[in-house]
């Protein structure tokens, strides 16, 4: 284990840190979330005014004074131990941070749409209360104030937008305020307030284009969706709904993102070891779905987990695929077990850690509930073969419609290394089949629960379970 | 004129407590003063617009005391005293009266 380094002369939140200012049951308060492990501290609303001023440019006296302008100030030492906390849990730099390099645009890289599908939005605004960050640029959220000045209804309207990442505010992305894990411009019907006030063109671009994800390959940018909203689900293969770009969009520039699509580094990670250049990745990726016969594979858990046991035994070679795609159930794969207890775990810490500080009227901490005992049951069928299979037709259909996204969107090349990925998204189709969402929920989360899943995985970290698998 | 006050610290009164006293007696955080070669370090309030000045003197133990001066530097001295009384941390307050200054004396009785 590495020493703690000296703290910092000039501290700010490092880039990891994510302060998020939450309405819990009315109460204010700012949840960190440490997105490089997947903790989170709370600080009082005052705490916070002290840590703001943590800039990078000021020393301990400096930041005394910013609290002191922000009526924040009530003693040095007080100061010092708040950031002490901080820097001990890794959430601190020192100095200004970089600006971020300024990436190819790739305005006149064209799209490539996922087929064969159009949104069905229910309108329920399920998916603006799942999330840990709603996301503004600077200008979005001035547009917005102006429209909606004081949506809370509550002293911290003043307070409504927090850096999207570090301490600094200036210029970059703004997270608003959540209410009871909600979006602050979330009506209560479930229509965001935004939109019936000004029309959609005074949300974000980021919950415009929901749920579509932007991937740019060198070639050409592939518009995907993620699977973390029941509508998602229940859209695929139904005949008409909203196109995931505008008609008539043919390229990145058309898009007016406000965020870049991601782009695929030149080599990828296939295992821990080795790596592939991108287009053999890309080759592979377009092989594999172009072998998925028009439903898919049988068992699309087995799927992905034969594909990384591919990947692993001979890199991007496809001679294994056909062994993968006639993977039949019972099915009990070697090494599981490891993985069930690491997602049990983390679940259960999810759970916990929701139930701290989340109001019961909060979604997320309902779904984490689900999602922990769901854990906890598959943890405890891991060791039995057979494991079950989907439990309904719907459950198969969305696990075969998930795979063609995930696929489709280059989903697999992330953080973690393609046969990790691989594995991963084995564990969320297993998981998500022993999901038992409550009756009272709506009957969409009932149906679809692979969507939960996917919701709590990345915009809840819970995929930082993966970090805990034992290898 | 400005009237000042000086106030004598005892050493058991620390930095927190005289945090503590100066919000209590409506005092702001404006400045902090590392030391130099000819000064002490130094934390510098103020209250009343800035009419009031507040200046924690931190040096060596003889040289640590609260200096406030401005035109109502009498009231804001007798606001410190009862903080520092009342302060849970500090207890019967170890606070000793440093004297008044010249400029005390001369406008104290004049408000």
């Amino acid at each position: 284990m590495s020493p703690t380094p000296p703290f910092p002369l000039r501290p700010r939140l490092a880039e990891h840190a994510l302060a998020r200012r939450h309405l819990v049951d009315g109460v204010e308060r700012v949840v960190i979330h440490d997105a490089r492990r997947g903790d989170l501290s709370t600080l009082e609303p005052r705490a916070w005014e002290i840590v703001s001023g943590a800039d990078g440019t000021r020393d301990l006296d400096g930041i005394c004074l910013a609290a002191a302008r922000a009526g924040a100030f009530h003693r040095r030492s007080e100061v010092r131990f708040v950031l002490e906390a901080l820097h001990a849990a890794g959430l601190l730099a020192d100095g200004i941070a970089e600006a971020p390099p300024a990436g190819d645009a790739g305005e006149a890289r064209p799209l490539a749409v996922l087929p064969g599908f159009a949104l069905h939005c229910d309108a329920s605004g399920a998916c603006c209360g799942v999330y840990g960050t709603v996301r503004f640029t600077d200008e979005e959220a001035r547009r917005a104030r102006a429209t909606l000045p004081t949506p809370l209804h509550h002293p911290a309207d003043a307070r409504l937008f927090m850096p999207d990442h570090g301490s600094d505010v200036r210029g970059g992305a703004l997270a608003v305020t959540m209410v009871d894990g909600r979006c602050a411009f979330l009506g209560e019907a479930g229509a965001c307030r935004l939109h019936a006030a000004a029309g959609a063109g005074a949300k974000p671009v980021g919950c415009r284009s929901f749920p579509a994800t932007f991937v740019d390959d060198g070639h050409e940018v592939r518009v995907s969706v993620a699977c973390e909203c029941a509508c998602v689900l229940a859209s695929a293969g139904l005949p008409g709904g909203e196109p995931m770009v505008a008609a008539g969009a043919r390229c990145v520039g058309d898009l007016r993102l406000t965020t870049p699509p991601s782009v695929l580094p030149d080599r990828i990670h296939i295992t821990e070891t080795a790596t592939a250049a991108r287009a053999d990745f890309v080759a592979w990726s377009d092989a594999v779905r172009a072998a998925l016969s028009g439903d898919g594979p049988t068992d699309v858990p087995s799927f992905f987990w034969a594909l990384a046991a591919g990947v692993e035994a001979g890199a991007l070679d496809l001679g294994g695929l056909d062994d993968a795609l006639c993977a039949v159930r019972p099915w009990a794969p070697g090494g599981l077990g490891a993985w069930t207890a690491a997602l049990r775990t983390r679940a259960a810490a999810k759970r916990v850690a929701s139930e701290v500080w989340r109001s019961p009227n909060d979604r997320v901490r309902r779904m984490a509930g689900w999602i922990d005992a769901a854990a906890r049951a598959l943890d405890d069928g891991a060791a039995d073969a057979p494991l079950a299979a989907p439990g309904a037709p719907e459950l198969a259909r969305d696990e075969a419609f998930y795979l063609r996204a995930v696929l489709f969107g280059h989903h697999l090349a992330g953080a973690q290394p393609l046969a990790t990925a691989l594995r991963d998204r084995a564990l969320r189709c297993l998981l998500a089949r022993h999901v038992r969402v409550p009756s009272g929920e709506p009957e969409s989360a009932q149906r679809h629960p692979l969507a939960a899943v996917e919701a709590l995985m990345r915009g809840q970290g819970m995929d930082a379970y993966v970090a805990l698998v034992a290898r | 004129m400005k009237a000042q006050v000086e106030l004598g610290l005892d050493p058991a009164v620390s930095r927190d407590d005289v945090e503590d006293a100066a919000r209590a007696a409506a005092f702001v955080l404006v400045n902090l003063v590392p030391a130099g070669p000819a000064h002490p370090a130094q934390a510098i309030f103020t209250r009343d617009g800035g009419a009031t000045v507040l200046y924690f003197v931190e040096g060596a133990a003889a040289e640590r005391r609260l200096v406030i001066s401005g035109a109502d530097a009498e009231r804001a001295a007798s606001d410190l005293r009862r903080a520092f009384e009342g302060g849970a941390q500090c207890g019967d307050v170890g606070l000793s009266d440093g004297g008044a200054g010249d400029d005390t004396r001369q406008d104290g009785g004049g408000r």
